[in-house]
Order: C-alpha cells, then sequence, then structure tokens
C-alpha cells in the first residue's frame, strides 16, 4: 500500500485566496496541511487512482491518505 | 525622493556608502508625479485629488466610482485576469532597470488607516513585469497585501500572482512583506504584522510556482486597489487610505 507523508512543522492556519484543482476560486481561513509525496509512491498511487471512477481510489487507499492529514490537521489545532 | 540603497553601490561604490542598518525606506507618493494609473475599467473617481488620488500626512487616499457588481477581476488575489486599478512606474535601483533576470529583494510595508472603512477592501504593493496589463502572466506580481472586510479585522500578508496567504489580527497595525523575485521566477514572498509596539501579531508566507518569460525584461514597481472577495462591490466615493513604503536591492555576484 502507498504511503505519504505530512510536513508537520509547516501545518499552519492562515487565510489563502488561491485556486482550486478544478480552476475554481478558494477563500477561507483554514488549516494548511502539506502532503508529502514519495517519488517512489508516485507509480503506486497514480496506479490506484482513476479520475473517472467514484469508486477510486479503494477506501484502504484513500484512508492513508486521509488519516495522515487529519492527523496533521488534528496535531495543529490542538497546539494552538 | 530619496532611493533605496543598492547592494551594489553599498560594496562596490568605495565611498563609505550607506549603512544597512536601519535602512530607510522609499515613501510612496502617487501624487509626486512618477507614477502611472492603469484604470481598464475606470473604477477610480479621476476629478478626485491628483487623478484620483491625494496624499498627505504619508496616506495615499484613493477615491472610487461605484463598482456595481463584483467579479475576480478586481480581487488581486483570485483567478482570472487583472482588471481592477492599479498606479505603475518603471522599477530602478539608482537608476539600473531591475529585469526579471536578476535576482532581488523587495520588501514592502504598508499601514492601512483603519477608520476610512468604506467597503471590503483590498491593497497590493509589489513588482509586476508588466503593470499596464490585464492578463495575469504579463503582470506578474507578487508583494505585500493588506485587506479587510468592514466588519473585520485587518489582514497582512503576502500576494502572490493570483494567490494570496495572509492573517487578521485586531491588533496589526503595520504589515512587511518580503518578496525575492528574479532569476525568471515570480518567486516568493514572507510576512509579517507587527502591534503598536513592534511586536509580531501574524506572520506567514506563500510561494509562487511561475516562471516569467524566457527573455530578461524590465519590470514595474505597482500598487493595486482591490475589493476583498471576488463578490465585494463598491459604493461610489468609496474612499482607501494607506501609508505604503518600500526597499529594494540586487545582491552583486
Amino acid at each position: 500500500m502507498p504511503t505519504v507523508h505530512i510536513d508537520q512543522s509547516q501545518v499552519r492556519f492562515e487565510s489563502v485566496s488561491c485556486e482550486d484543482t478544478d480552476g475554481s476560486s478558494v477563500e477561507t481561513a483554514a488549516f494548511i496541511v502539506p502532503v508529502i509525496i514519495p517519488v517512489d509512491q508516485l507509480p503506486d498511487w497514480e496506479a490506484a487512482y482513476d479520475p473517472s471512477s467514484s469508486s477510486s481510489p479503494y477506501a484502504a487507499d484513500s484512508r492513508v491518505i486521509a488519516r495522515a492529514v487529519l492527523d496533521g490537521f488534528k496535531a495543529a489545532a490542538e497546539a494552538q | 525622493m530619496a532611493r533605496s540603497p543598492s547592494i551594489t553601490g553599498i560594496i562596490g561604490g568605495g565611498g563609505g556608502g550607506a549603512s544597512l542598518y536601519n535602512v530607510p525606506p522609499t515613501v510612496i507618493d502617487l501624487t509626486d508625479g512618477t507614477w502611472t494609473l492603469y484604470d481598464p475599467d475606470s473604477l477610480i473617481d479621476t476629478t478626485y485629488g491628483t487623478n484620483g488620488v491625494t496624499f498627505s500626512g504619508g496616506y495615499n487616499t484613493v477615491q472610487w466610482n461605484a463598482l456595481a457588481a463584483g467579479s475576480s477581476d478586481y480581487n488581486w488575489a483570485a483567478s482570472g485576469s487583472h482588471r481592477a486599478p492599479r498606479w505603475y512606474k518603471n522599477f530602478d535601483i539608482d537608476g539600473n532597470a531591475v529585469e526579471t533576470g536578476v535576482v532581488q529583494v523587495y520588501q514592502s510595508i504598508m499601514e492601512a488607516d483603519l477608520t476610512v472603512n468604506d467597503f471590503n477592501q483590498q491593497v497590493v504593493c509589489g513588482i509586476a513585469v508588466d503593470a499596464a496589463s490585464t492578463d495575469l502572466f504579463t503582470v506578474d506580481g507578487n508583494g505585500g497585501l493588506f485587506a479587510k472586510t468592514t466588519a473585520g479585522n485587518p489582514q497582512y500578508g503576502t500576494w502572490q500572482y493570483n494567490a494570496s496567504s495572509n492573517l487578521a489580527n485586531s491588533a496589526s497595525v503595520k504589515g512587511y512583506s518580503t518578496v525575492q523575485r528574479g532569476a525568471l521566477i515570480i518567486g516568493a514572498g514572507i510576512y509579517v504584522a507587527v502591534d503598536s509596539a513592534g511586536e509580531r501579531t501574524v506572520n506567514g508566507s506563500r510561494n509562487v510556482n511561475i516562471s516569467t518569460a524566457a527573455a530578461s525584461t524590465a519590470q514595474h514597481l505597482m500598487v493595486g486597489f482591490g475589493t476583498r472577495s471576488n463578490t465585494d462591490t463598491i459604493p461610489a466615493g468609496a474612499q482607501q487610505r494607506i501609508k505604503l513604503s518600500y526597499i529594494a536591492f540586487t545582491p552583486a555576484g
């Protein structure tokens, strides 16, 4: 199963104005959680994701990213 | 007008050049005749002051015509084209054009008058490749940012291309933002806002992953005014009032 990491010291609360992946505007106060995807994990992640399938990626793969992001957010929020 | 001392001049001048300690910033006076207004949608009330702006007590005061319908075009930190009004002039140090190919450091200092609170506002103060354009990639701008909703606290931060990072704090009275750009990239910015005692209230940073055109070109200093959000509107006669200054240098070698 592919892995990711979080750059925990760089998790921060900030107001951001930016573009989302679909080009839409995002304007919000938010926790920003940098996700590190190691280069050697890219093939596995790319193989795990089919944008045209609503059931992709599998729940187990999704949970890897979700838990990393939520752990990063949770630790930063509790430290505030 | 006093210029920021250049590192090149200080190190290479050999004449006991200016100290780098307590460097006095260059005050931006938009009425001094060196700045040009570019306002593609005629949103600035040019019957006010000098072509829409006055300068008094260190503050530039800008007066608007009505903006009936908000748009991302008038939010410097949003996607779309840049159609918000801005003042600009050539970016040079000691008579030398600071081109996109040269590594450069620019620090803006912004201090808004919060008693002038007529609409959900935004000000950017920085560098653009060509400020007299509505095209994002032609403008290629970054610098400091101030924003505020009429009901909210002042937000100081950094503006990068068509995005921003900033933080609101009720105690913030002044925002410092430093960008490093050049070597044919727009670069990145950091910021810190301070309270009346000069102590940090908020800070942060933002990178922009955009290269400038391959050929090195001269650039503009730019001060842009606009709305804080894409849907904000502006009543006729609304004003913004802000002190602006900057320090810029290019390292030798």
